[in-house]
């Protein structure tokens, strides 16, 4: 066990190491902030002081080194534009975007699960099509435009939720079934062909010659075999979910750390994006535990392994 | 757990169509504003943007202000003067405290100036209060600015929209190495900062004691929606009082018994620029004067913009220093435009990049696209290259833009827009004349404004001859008020809030 | 040999729709340039913003005009080409990419299989935005770089879902038979694990075509879409986001086309995964 957790930690900072060096130099090929800063009209020598000030010119191994000396000891810099520690503006909108992508992932496997199961279940009936339309329509407009169609709906023209910022409950509303469409959408399809084809498996045939239930068969032989693959993608879908919070957040003027991100990355807010990753990356490596943990509760013949 | 939390939605989804909408703007006294982005900094010396100034000026003051026709009007200063061509010299008012009860004087005013001046403070709109070479306190309620050459454009450098301009309290902005400022403001303007929750709202309350007179409206909540329709929604809704940046198309359906509309020509320019650097088409007078003649302004503004904003003959603001109403715009008239690129040796014209920024400014991708068209009637093919923001300056920085380029660019003056952009060299321009420059030059250090206008009067002929710009209009500002409230939108931008009130 | 698997395919009447469907666009993208009534490009900004079966000075305008009087008819005809190029080129893209890490990883679970997933882990923490920012700092935004941004960021999804199939298939007592045979890896990979994961990857592909479609609006709304002379339904939905208030048709449009284009692709789908798995095909008979 401490092997395995030793191994497990190992390979955490491996991730949010390589991550970090990626994003470091990915966002400066995008050109550093100096020029959005200043004033258009900004003398030339103007923005070379101002850029020599921040410590743009210098080489970019140097700028790295001195990022990593610094990230080591736990400080991630300043944000240029907020002039406050980047860490600790990323973490302060954390509970709200955890709110937002929790209600939105709940959401979904309530919806999912159920739609999924009937859907292989009564394959090829009504409830299976009905299945299948209510996931396409779920991912055939984008995000951006079913945020702003809802808002039309909800806010304008019955005015029962309000269409931005945070506070109450009904502010979750909207955003939650914009981010949820999506991975409602794949969860239910993902289920229903694993379902599918586990519905087929011989051990299944075995069960149904027994007489069981062919509710039974699909709830407790079928759920469980196909619960991995779902699994899988359910834990994939917190990573699309916390990014499909950019875009959702921007819609609804939600105050999370998708839009922070967003508005980080173009102001090229060089050290909130860096922090911004590094919690991301810490986040979807737990996740991926846990859901390699629930593979050996799933499934006994992995239990070795 | 998922039974609880499927009857938990269900019962949200029920509940919430008979729940009232809680909406903050239904008290009268409370005032919301939505603006597209967030304040950056409550340090008015540490920010570059607008929305962030909007905030900021409601706490603070600058020296003087723009009144309600355009022009500068006293605000802590009450009347100055010119002791020699190198010094403004200020007297200020001396009934005026911060919030903190700190004394405003000549000492708060050289403080704030020195702070921001200081190279190790980075301002980041250093360049625009650069031109002050000292600010020298004759006595508690006189101060001196000297520069190095005469300085004609220094009240505009002063006023609220030069963003560092606005007056700091020295004791208070000098704690914590200027950290308390920035996350908890003191000024001596209109209104109290009480807090702010980034990327969600600001809240302000009346300061009662405010040497202009308190102001009517109790509470001010400033929140960045950054989505259009989000906050013509908020609007709808009754979310917010003042939604700034709707859509021209949007106008006549927010004229209802609830809402309303204001609108106001901006000082802001919309034109295009030929590059003359680079061997093209453009570099041949005959053929910027073709594209000038090729383009149906009048029609894009009354399309685009539903007629708002104003045409400009020039690329100046129709009322910014020195501008002549008898200044005209190239006509449209393609026949002509052809028989021009013809003359210059461009019978079936000629292909050439357009880039700009797109969704920057109120309508810009259509203006181009629209442009674009009226080109190809007459031959000349475009390929438009939309760059990222950041992109956009990295490009302009290593002076990269090519063809025809849309900046956008604002400024009252001559000296604020033809200097930069049309001074060989700079590296904003790309256009080079030699007796052009002079005249920029001479305009630059002219403090007498008879004088000063009959400079820019010379420059305008050459400009005009030689087309360096395709000149097109000052866009509108167009706000989606409440029906009861009444505000008046300022030319500059800038949101003003002092006289602000409910009917 | 064709025909018949045609006839089996079409058996299904839902699939048949799907089939005729993408048969629709397919024909749009390769020959609209001649069943347009308009110049897509073609613009009057006097006839901005009329509604369908606006009936204009040069001719009918079916859809009605965008904000800039283009037919949108026109334009949406000429972007079914581009939009079902970014789709599928992307989609062919991250498969690809996606599935050779996920067969790698989950059967060689040690040091490949650890590495691969931790490139995978990285990829997912970088944000997508990032990413296409810097190539469009690097190279600009041009079609085939949004293609390329599109595929390199979306082949996680096969990685994992591929290898969590092969970690449970490969203790089956066939792969274990493969294995001890000494049948080499990468033939064990493609010729007894590949086929097995392939209803699983029809069915994200199908998917993600879809998705890839509606990134590229994503893109488009975030300012960094396709060049604006290349119409796509992406960024038409994008551009006409802002007219939802007072014309409907500029964005509904270029919706409904990517809605219909999604199930017509999912039904084919659908439909080869039902025709392509040989379990369920001996079950069917």
């Amino acid at each position: 066990m401490a092997a395995f957790v030793l191994s497990r930690l190992f390979y955490a900072i491996l991730v949010v190491f390589g991550v970090s060096v990626a994003v470091f130099f990915l966002i400066r090929m995008g050109g550093d902030p100096t020029s959005l800063f200043l004033p258009p009209d900004a003398p030339v020598a103007e923005i070379e002081r101002f850029r020599h000030l921040m410590g743009f010119d210098r080489p970019l191994l140097e700028q790295y080194l001195a990022f990593l000396g610094k990230a080591l000891r736990g400080d991630f810099g300043m944000s240029l534009r907020y002039n406050e520690p980047a860490m600790a503006l990323v973490l302060d909108r954390a509970p709200a975007t955890l709110a937002l992508s929790g209600s939105a992932l709940a959401l979904s496997i309530v919806i999912a699960v159920p739609l999924g199961i009937m859907a292989a279940a009564f394959r090829g009936t009504v409830i299976d099509r009905a299945s299948l339309v209510i996931s396409l329509i779920g991912q055939s407009f984008p995000a951006f435009w079913l945020a702003i169609m809802l808002i039309l709906l909800f806010s304008e023209t019955f005015r029962i939720l309000p269409p931005s910022g945070r506070g109450t409950w009904q502010h979750l509303i909207m955003p939650s079934i914009v981010l949820a469409t999506y991975s409602t959408a794949i969860i239910t399809r993902l289920l229903r062909s694993s379902m599918i084809e586990v519905l087929q498996a011989d051990y299944i045939r075995t069960a149904r010659g027994k007489g069981l239930s062919e509710w039974r068969i699909v709830m407790k032989h079928g759920l469980r075999n196909a619960a991995i693959p779902t699994i899988t993608v359910i834990g994939l879908q917190v990573g699309a979910l916390l990014g499909g919070a950019v875009i959702t957040e921007e819609v609804f003027a939600y105050p999370g750390i998708g839009r922070l991100a967003i508005q980080a990355i173009a102001n090229r807010d060089f050290t909130v994006v860096q922090a911004f990753v590094i919690v991301m990356s810490i986040t979807i490596v737990t996740i991926n535990l846990l859901v390699d943990l629930s593979y050996g509760l799933l499934d006994p013949r992995m239990r070795k392994a | 757990m998922k039974h609880f939390l499927t009857s938990g939605l269900l019962l949200a989804a029920i509940s919430v169509a008979s729940l009232p909408v809680q909406s903050q703007a239904q008290d009268a006294q409370t005032l919301v504003v939505a603006q597209p982005a967030d304040a950056y900094s409550m340090d008015p010396a540490k920010h570059s943007a607008f929305t962030t100034a909007n905030v900021l000026f409601q706490i603070y003051d600058a020296l003087v202000t723009q009144d309600a026709e355009g022009e500068i009007a006293p605000a802590l200063a009450t009347e100055w003067s010119n002791p020699d061509p190198l010094t403004w010299r200020f007297k200020l008012r001396e009934d005026v405290t911060f919030h903190n009860g700190e004394k405003f004087d000549a000492h708060a005013v050289k403080y704030t100036f020195d702070r921001a001046l200081d190279p190790a403070f980075q301002a980041p709109y250093f360049s625009r209060i650069s031109a002050i070479t000292g600010v020298e306190v004759v006595d508690d309620y006189t101060v001196d600015f000297k520069t190095e050459a005469p300085y004609p454009t220094m009240l505009l450098t002063l006023y609220e929209a030069s963003f560092p301009a606005l007056i700091v309290p020295p004791a208070y902005a000098a704690e914590e190495d200027g950290a308390k400022l920035a996350a908890h403001p003191i000024g001596t303007g209109p209104y109290l900062f009480v807090e702010w929750l980034k990327d969600e709202r600001v809240v302000l309350k009346a300061n009662p004691d405010y040497w202009g007179g308190a102001p009517e409206i109790e509470k001010v909540v400033f929140r960045p929606i950054k989505e259009t329709r989000t906050r013509i929604a908020e609007l709808r809704s009754g979310g917010v009082d003042i939604a700034a940046d709707i859509p021209p198309e949007d106008v006549d359906s927010l004229e209802t018994d609830e809402t309303k509309i204001s609108v106001v020509p901006s000082d802001f320019l919309y034109f295009f620029v030929f590059d003359t650097t680079r061997d093209t088409p453009l570099t041949n007078k005959l053929v910027r004067q073709a594209i000038n003649h090729a383009v149906d302004v009048d029609a894009i503004q009354a399309a685009l913009m539903n007629g708002m904003g104003k045409r400009i003959a020039l690329t100046l603001p129709v009322n910014g220093f020195a501008y002549d109403p008898t200044w005209e715009p190239y006509a449209y008239d393609p026949e002509k435009a052809k028989a021009l690129l013809a003359e210059a040796g461009y019978p079936d014209g000629f292909t050439i990049k357009m880039m700009s920024r797109k969704g920057r400014f109120l309508k810009d991708a259509e203006i181009i696209e629209a442009s674009a068209g009226f080109l190809a009637e007459v031959g000349i093919k475009t390929e438009i290259e939309y760059l990222e923001p950041g992109v956009w300056g990295q490009v302009s920085e290593q002076k990269g833009r090519e063809g025809i380029i849309f900046p956008g660019w604002s400024g009252r003056d001559p000296n604020l827009v033809w200097y930069p952009l049309l001074k060989t060299g700079l590296y904003q321009s790309y256009f080079s004349n030699a007796e052009l420059d002079k005249l920029l030059e001479a305009g630059a250090s002219t403090i007498d404004p008879e004088e000063r206008k009959e400079i820019y009067s010379a420059a305008a002929k050459i400009i005009k001859d030689e087309a360096p710009h395709l000149p097109m209009i000052q866009p509108p500002l167009i706000y989606g008020l409440d029906k009861t409230l009444v505000w008046t939108p300022r030319s500059d931008g800038m949101i003003d809030l002092r006289a602000a009130h409910y009917e | 040999m064709m025909s018949g698997f045609l006839k089996q395919f079409t058996e299904s009447y839902l699939a048949a729709t799907g089939l005729v469907i993408v048969f629709m666009v397919v024909i749009g993208a390769l020959f609209g340039q001649w069943l347009i009534p308009f110049d897509p490009d073609a613009q009057n900004i006097m006839l901005r913003l009329k509604p369908p079966l606006f009936s204009g000075p040069t001719g009918l305008h079916l859809l009605g005009t965008d904000a800039l009087g283009r037919d949108i008819f026109s334009r949406l005809v000429i972007g079914a080409r581009v939009s079902l190029l970014v789709g599928v080129a992307s989609v062919v893209i991250s498969g690809v990419v996606g599935v050779t890490f996920g067969l790698i990883a989950g059967y060689e679970e040690k040091y490949a299989g650890r590495f691969l997933m931790a490139v995978t882990d990285i990829q997912l923490a970088i944000p997508f935005l990032v990413l296409a920012l810097a190539v469009a700092a690097v190279v600009g935004p041009s079609l085939w770089n949004i293609i390329a941004i599109l595929g390199l960021t979306n082949w996680v999804q096969y990685a994992r879902v591929v290898r969590s199939e092969v970690l449970a298939l490969r203790r089956r007592e066939y792969i274990q038979a493969a294995h001890t045979m000494g049948i080499s890896v990468p033939m064990i990979l493609i010729r007894h694990l590949l086929p097995n994961v392939m209803s699983t990857v029809i069915v994200i592909s199908s998917l993600l075509v879809a998705k890839m479609i509606l990134f590229e609006s994503s893109l488009s709304f975030l300012g960094l879409g396709v060049p604006p002379q290349t119409p796509t339904w992406g960024t038409m939905i994008a551009d006409g986001r802002n007219y939802v208030g007072n014309a409907w048709w500029v964005a509904t449009f270029p919706g409904l086309s990517i809605f219909l284009t999604v199930i017509g692709i999912n039904l084919i789908g659908d439909r080869l995964r039902d025709m392509l798995d040989p379990r369920l095909r001996q079950m069917e008979g």
